[in-house]
């Protein structure tokens, strides 16, 4: 049999609910009442407590109950006297507080460890009490004593130089967009300058030639931006041919196709714009 | 308390230095104290129970409570003075326990009674010692002898009510576990 068989019948057997003990501890139950087991126990409970029951006969009794009341009075006859001795207290501390306060602010005045006003209101102050301490430019030299303020700064404005290169803009989408909205500059100059700004001047947009966005679908050739020129010398005296030269004919053709199904109004409006040419 | 004047009375009574208050409270609590102080130490149970009264006095004027909360407090102040006296004896040769409470009870109506009464007690009390761990045993004693419950009990040992209940009922259980052993008869 193991230590644990043995256990476990003790464990059933001097089972008991926390009402049961807490009665046996107050000498409620009987010896005889109590639960399996618990008798003895109640019984030795009882017999302690019955100590806890007999009267001091009474040799110290009238001399101890005299020395209370005296301990009781002579402790009145000190409470009574002590608001007047709280009083004194709570200055002593005050004063004590006021010292401590002091001696803190003066030392770091002294170490020039405060902030910069406050560091000047007690370099001032101590200096009337003949107390030389540092005011807060002192270690500042050549350099002007004189602090940034936000209201330097509009609300939204970023503090970084987006044109340095070191930290992108807050609001560099807004800057952009207005450059586009307020340039004078048109077509491809446009957006060279708006390229240009958009990646700090490092785009090279414009310098190689027109754009090609939108090739001819059957336009087997490559643009060819690298040559930089227009297929034709420009500019020429007349649009229509140049346009013509560099459509391959289509343009003209273009023309025709217009003038014919506008029932001659093309060409009458091309005569008309020719006559209104300053 | 079995007077006719209420607790709240009484105690008012004895915050203003009144004897007759001071000797209800002191009849009514002595008994507990000196039987609580005894089972610690037998031989100075009588001066330390005076000193408990002392620091009563000091504090009475500045206590709030009713008659259980009292009690308490008187108990709590008695726990401080045992601690108090054992660090002064480590300093200094052990006293003996004698039997000199015992000559005190000759001038009482039935002295042989309480006599044995006393003894029986004090067997009991040195039992509940030997048997059970420090802690276990102080619960059981102060909550016996000092009639005292568990959140009491509680406050004056620092412990949570609960690990107090827990603490009683391990007591038991190893007391009776004990007996069986010893072939006790119930």
């Amino acid at each position: 049999m193991s230590a644990g068989d043995a256990l476990e019948p003790d464990m059933t057997r001097f089972a008991l609910d926390s009402d049961s003990v807490e009665r046996i501890v107050r000498g409620a139950v009987e010896p005889a009442d109590a639960p399996p087991g618990y008798g003895e126990v109640a019984r030795l409970l009882q017999d302690a407590a019955a100590g806890a029951r007999i009267s001091d006969p009474g040799t110290a009794r009238a001399a101890t109950v005299a020395a209370v009341a005296e301990a009781v009075r002579s402790h009145r006859a000190l409470e009574l006297t002590s608001p007047r001795k709280s009083m004194i207290t709570k200055a002593k501390l005050a004063a004590a507080g006021l010292v401590g306060a002091l001696t803190l602010t003066s030392g770091l005045a002294a170490a020039n460890a405060l902030p910069g006003a406050a560091q000047q209101a007690a370099s001032d102050a101590l200096a009337k009490v003949g107390v030389s301490v540092p005011a807060p430019n002192d270690h500042a030299g050549t350099h002007p004593d004189t602090r940034g303020k936000s209201a330097d700064h509009p609300a939204g404005t970023p503090q970084t130089d987006a044109s340095n290169g070191s930290q992108p803009s807050d609001n560099k989408g807004s800057e952009i967009s207005n450059l586009a909205h307020t340039t004078d500059a048109t077509g491809v100059d446009k957006g060279a300058a708006i390229s240009n700004d958009a990646s700090n001047g490092k785009s090279q947009a414009g310098q190689h030639g027109p754009p090609t966005a939108n090739p001819a679908p059957n336009n087997a050739s490559p643009p060819t931006p690298a040559s930089g020129n227009a297929p034709v010398a420009t500019p020429n005296g007349g649009g229509t041919s140049t346009a013509n030269t560099a459509s391959n004919g289509h343009s003209s053709t273009g023309t025709a196709n217009a003038d014919q199904h506008s029932n001659g109004a093309a060409s009458a409006g091309s005569g008309n714009a020719d006559a209104h040419r300053p | 308390m079995a007077q006719r004047e209420s607790f709240d009375e009484v105690i008012a009574a004895a915050a203003a230095g009144a004897d007759w208050a001071i000797a209800v409270l002191y009849d009514d609590l002595q008994p507990s104290l000196l039987a609580y102080l005894r089972s610690h130490e037998r031989a100075e149970a009588e001066d330390l129970a005076a000193e408990v009264w002392q620091g009563i006095g000091e504090g009475l004027s500045r206590f709030e409570g009713d008659e259980s909360g009292f009690r308490a407090w008187a108990f709590t102040i008695a726990r401080h003075r045992l601690i108090d006296w054992r660090r002064r004896r480590s300093r200094r040769p052990g006293a003996v326990a004698g039997d000199e409470h015992l000559e005190s009870v000759a001038g009482v109506e039935d002295p042989a009674s309480m006599a044995m009464a006393w003894v029986a007690s004090e067997a009991a009390v040195r039992r509940i010692r030997e048997v059970l761990p420090l802690d276990q045993a102080e619960v059981i004693i102060l909550r016996v002898l000092g009639d005292l419950d568990a959140d009491q009990v509680g406050r004056i040992l620092g412990k949570r009510p609960g690990t107090i209940r827990v603490l009683q009922h391990r007591a038991l259980r190893r007391l009776a576990e004990t007996f069986s052993r010893e072939g006790v008869t119930p």
